[in-house]
């Protein structure tokens, strides 16, 4: 079997996955079809050193990427998996542990020339087996979010939702709180009209030209983020931004759910080239009249600046916008991020 | 482990197998002879420099459907296989059927009968541009429940919401969505209706538009093996409603909900308008930059204001949003390294990879192929124009042009309108319905009949339909501008006349063959038994070989299961004799031999005295009844001396 053709075979079906599901999937389970495609890939390749594994996960990674736009989880699985190969590669050679905090700067030439050169047959077995922990991290990384609802959401608290039906760790973290005996009160803001009727029975839904006369009386609003990045801004659902502006004038916090997979390690400097569009949203008998002259933008995501953001729920703990920069140190290798 | 595709699909019941779906690759229009050189496959064509196929194949994978059968005519079975080659993993079993020397969908769907690929239900995708942006799960279950109700519930027609650009009707029942009215294939803005539809419930229809999709049960397949004059499903559909009462098969309309997007293209104006349609995302989740697999090397990004690029795989980057076009321009898809001044203004356009734009240019609503170059101060507007062309400045392209590949576009012929032009004579033989004729360096095309080559139906008309043909040459389809009663019978008559033809020049005259041909030509004109007695003998006199008597009779000896096939009975032979009156009134020449090929035909018996009796008395020409007077009194003899053997001749 050739190998090559296999794997462009396997990332074709990857990509036709991911195109046949609409709406789209959850992104937990993008990130765990994209972890399994990459320990395929690795296991089909079978690269001889560190830096062969590196440029060609970063060549799949970048091509998967390219057909998919929206998801930005491809690169960050990429990266993630090319620093534990770097971190085992370290350890197997009995050099120091390495140090995510003191790893802000390049490895200096010695390291780099050992990554370069190290054997990945020796650290095959432990490669899958931490391949395999990333996954088990990012399964359980939605009820990890969840069981800090009763950290952050109190009783007699109005909890202004965005998203509610779309997303899934949304939904288990508001579950949490109920279960754990919370006393609290759900607005969610919808986008469809349909999804007034199917909304779960412990909330209230609104529309979104609502939520400017609902703030007042909110205590707390929760978002849930697409992707986020070093600089503590985040992408969230289109509909946040207004309703984190609004929470800002109010003074109420706002927490926006995060799990370490949606991490982007780029600094973005134009969130307008993350801009992902949805579909023209007239009714199509208007497009008889309509077609070319009507431009209707409906765009997939806000991008939300860092001081908008209060925290940043993540699996592990939360996080002040500030310090994702740091977070981005325990699972992205600076080098990795240079050389993408 | 990727979880398996099928597992995503639970909704489908187990008693009921998945629809198939059978996606017709090509499209058999003349009208697409211009662009035939770049994509001698319609399922190629770019769609915001995507394959159309593409589209299809996209939606397709989001529905239930499993299997697809890609049907290509046998000189494009290789985009077919490529095609596959990318799709393959999408779907359980993707085949390919190569079908040799197809001429119309109808030639399709026999193909697939003869080979017994249709099984069950299926989903007939009969034109490579049909794009839909739901996972038809309503449509199909809707279908499903309509054919356990009753079987005869044979076909299920998807139209979506829209006002189409055709304007055509159609009648609908609006209770049980039944298809009670469908136009005529040369009027499709008229409906004949009668004042019992509108007692049933019959609403007439302006806002829909087809979508070129059909949910079908296993005997529309074999409605075209029946009918191998049949070329499309329109032409089923007719007959369907024509023969309500025979069949009793009846089809349904089903109506996408207004939130539900669905167009087809058939034309170069439906082409444009859904290349428009796609850049403003109508069909999301059907869009450019997620429609292509195709080829790995192609990425497209999507930007604001509907721009699409499609970029070089290998510097695709997550910062890269350098590209920026002027302000004027919106709704466009651009290929690879194509060179555009920041001053030329694009607008629901789609421009091939290389092409260059120079300054101060417009270009509203066209198609632009690859490694053209356009000038300074053009002006293009509603344009269809090929590969490698070249545009001087300054010049203003007539609307609804169509250029072909490699033309370098003379000034001088920027005044006439719907130019098509060319780079190289037509081959007529392959085209037979197109003409060319070379001016000013180039060949210009145009449709021997007159019609237009943007749109298919000018005013309702499609003069001759893009279903209804190619099996005819020009000659029956030249006399059908005007319309009118007589209309269908004339076309009869011109059909038969020429299978008639078709028959005397091939070796072997197969009668049978030709007794098919007929009466499918009567199926499809829906004339009556009278006209198809009085026309088929008209139609054979008018055959060249009945110049002379001889003639006449050595064929009537060689055709004798012809006849016998039709004037069995008196009435048709009064009609035969009919036709024979016309005849004699119209040609001098024929005159002197009446009372001889008259006689003839009674001594092969094919007339009967009864009948020729009967005729003779109604004769209005004083002449023509003055020359059979002597056969009529030979019969009133031999009538008295013969009377057995002329009740066996009856028998008969």
């Amino acid at each position: 079997m050739d190998s090559n053709t296999d794997i462009e075979d396997l990332k074709r079906e990857f990509i036709f996955s991911l195109r046949r599901k609409f709406p789209r999937d959850s992104s937990s389970s993008i990130a765990i079809m994209t972890v399994n495609l990459i320990r395929k890939i690795i296991f089909r390749e079978n690269p001889r050193t560190m830096a062969d594994l590196q440029r060609s996960l970063t060549s799949h990674c970048k091509r998967l990427h390219a057909s998919e736009r929206s998801e930005l989880i491809i690169i960050n699985i990429g990266l993630m998996i090319s620093k534990l190969a770097r971190d085992e590669v370290l350890q197997k050679r009995g050099g120091r542990e390495p140090e995510p905090l003191y790893s802000l700067w390049r490895d200096d030439d010695e390291t780099m020339e050992r990554l370069k050169n190290a054997d990945m047959k020796k650290i095959r077995k432990d490669l899958q087996a931490s391949i395999k922990e990333l996954s088990t991290e990012i399964e359980s990384s939605r009820d990890c979010i969840a069981s800090q609802s009763t950290e952050l959401l109190f009783n007699n608290d109005i909890v202004m939702v965005h998203s509610l039906a779309t997303s899934k760790t949304m939904h288990s973290f508001l579950t949490h709180a109920v279960k754990s005996g919370r006393k609290h009160r759900v607005i969610d803001v919808v986008d469809e009209e349909e999804h007034l009727e199917t909304a779960p029975d412990f909330v209230t839904p609104i529309e979104l030209f609502e939520v400017a006369s609902r703030m007042p009386e909110t205590s707390k609003v929760v978002l849930v983020a697409a992707a986020y990045f070093p600089d503590g801004s985040c992408l969230v659902p289109a509909g946040g931004h207004q309703i984190a502006l609004l929470a800002k004038r109010h003074c109420v916090p706002v927490y926006v759910l995060a799990p370490f997979y949606k991490l982007c390690p780029f600094f973005m400097t134009d969130p307008a080239s993350l801009h992902s569009f949805r579909s023209n949203t007239l009714p199509f008998d208007m497009s008889a009249n309509s077609a070319g002259h009507v431009d209707c933008l409906h765009p997939a995501f806000d991008a939300l600046q860092s001081d908008l953001v209060t925290l940043f729920v993540s699996n592990t703990s939360c996080i002040i916008p500030s310090h994702v920069n740091r977070l981005k140190e325990d699972y992205y290798h600076s080098q990795d991020i240079a050389d993408f | 482990m990727t979880p398996p595709s099928s597992a995503f699909k639970k909704g489908v019941k187990k008693e009921e197998p998945p629809l198939t779906a059978v996606v017709i690759l090509d499209a058999f229009d003349q009208r697409f002879a211009p662009i035939q050189e770049s994509y001698p496959c319609f399922g190629t064509f770019p769609i915001c420099n995507v394959p159309a196929i593409n589209f299809v194949l996209s939606w397709l994978m989001r529905t239930e459907v499993k299997n697809v059968m890609l049907v290509v005519s046998g000189l494009n079975a290789e985009h077919a296989e490529n095609v596959k080659k990318e799709w393959k993993l999408a779907f359980t079993e993707f085949t390919v059927v190569a079908c040799d020397a197809v001429t119309s969908v109808g030639d399709c769907m026999r193909e697939l009968v003869n080979r017994e690929l249709i099984t069950g239900d299926f989903m007939l995708i009969s034109n490579p541009t049909a794009v839909i942006n739901t996972n038809l799960v309503p449509q199909i279950q809707e279908f499903r429940k309509r054919r356990r109700e009753n079987a005869d519930n044979v076909m299920t027609l998807l139209y979506s919401n829209r006002e189409n650009p055709e304007r055509s009707l159609l009648g609908i029942n609006w209770e049980t969505n039944k298809l009670m009215l469908f136009p005529a294939a040369n009027s499709l803005n008229q409906l004949k209706a009668e004042k019992y539809h509108f007692y049933e419930g019959v609403d007439i229809r302006r806002d829909l538009t087809s979508t070129g999709i059909a949910f079908c049960s296993r005997l529309i397949a074999t409605q075209f093996s029946d009918n191998f004059d049949f070329t499309g499903i329109d032409d089923v559909v007719r007959e369907i409603l024509s023969k309500d009462d025979i069949l009793g098969m009846s089809v349904h309309i089903e109506v996408l909900p207004t939130k539900d997007r669905a167009f087809y293209a058939y034309d170069y104006e439906s082409l444009v308008l859904l290349n428009t349609l796609m850049l403003e995302r109508w069909f999301y989740p059907l869009v450019p930059e997620r429609a292509n697999f195709q080829d790995p090397t192609r990425f497209f990004t999507a930007n604001p204001r509907n721009l699409y690029l499609e970029e070089d795989g290998e510097e695709i980057c997550l910062k890269a949003n350098t590209w920026i076009l002027g302000d004027q321009c919106f709704n466009v898809s651009l290929g690879t390294k194509t060179k555009i001044s920041h001053l030329a203004q694009i607008r629901n356009s789609c421009i091939g990879s290389h092409t260059e734009i120079s300054k101060n240019s417009q270009i509203h609503q066209s198609i632009i192929g690859k490694n053209c170059r356009i000038g300074e101060n053009c002006r293009i507007e509603w344009a269809f124009i090929g590969d490698d062309v070249t545009i001087p400045d300054g010049t203003h392209v007539p609307k609804e042009a169509i250029i072909g590949n490699g033309v370098v576009f003379p000034k001088k012929l920027a005044g006439i309108p719907e130019l098509t032009l060319l780079n190289a004579a037509l081959n007529e033989e392959k085209f037979e319905k197109l003409s060319s004729e070379a001016r000013e360096g180039c060949h210009v095309a145009r449709f021997k009949h007159g019609g237009s080559f943007w749109r298919r139906a000018v005013n309702g008309k499609t003069i001759f339909g893009v279903d209804d043909e190619p099996s005819d040459s020009v000659g029956s389809t030249s006399g059908e501008d005007d319309d009118g009663i007589d209309d269908s019978t004339r076309q009869f008559h011109d059909e038969v006349f020429e299978s008639m033809e078709k028959t005397l020049e091939s070796n072997n005259q197969q009668m049978r063959n030709l007794i098919l041909e007929i009466n499918s030509s009567k199926l499809a004109c829906n004339v009556t038994m009278d006209d198809v007695a009085k026309n088929v003998f008209a139609a054979f006199l008018e055959l060249p070989n009945n110049e002379e008597l001889k003639g006449t009779q050595e064929l009537i000896v060689s055709w004798r299961d012809l006849f016998g096939n039709y004037y069995k009975t008196k009435r048709c032979q009064i009609h035969l004799l009919l036709a024979v009156e016309d005849r004699y009134n119209a040609v001098e020449g024929f005159r002197q031999r009446v009372p001889a090929l008259v006689h003839f035909m009674y001594n092969n018996d094919i007339l009967d005295e009864e009948g020729i009796l009967e005729w003779a008395e109604s004769i209005e020409t004083a002449t023509l009844k003055s020359s059979m007077q002597k056969i009529v009194d030979w019969l009133n003899q031999s009538e008295e001396e013969d009377e057995e053997e002329e009740e066996e001749s009856d028998e008969e």
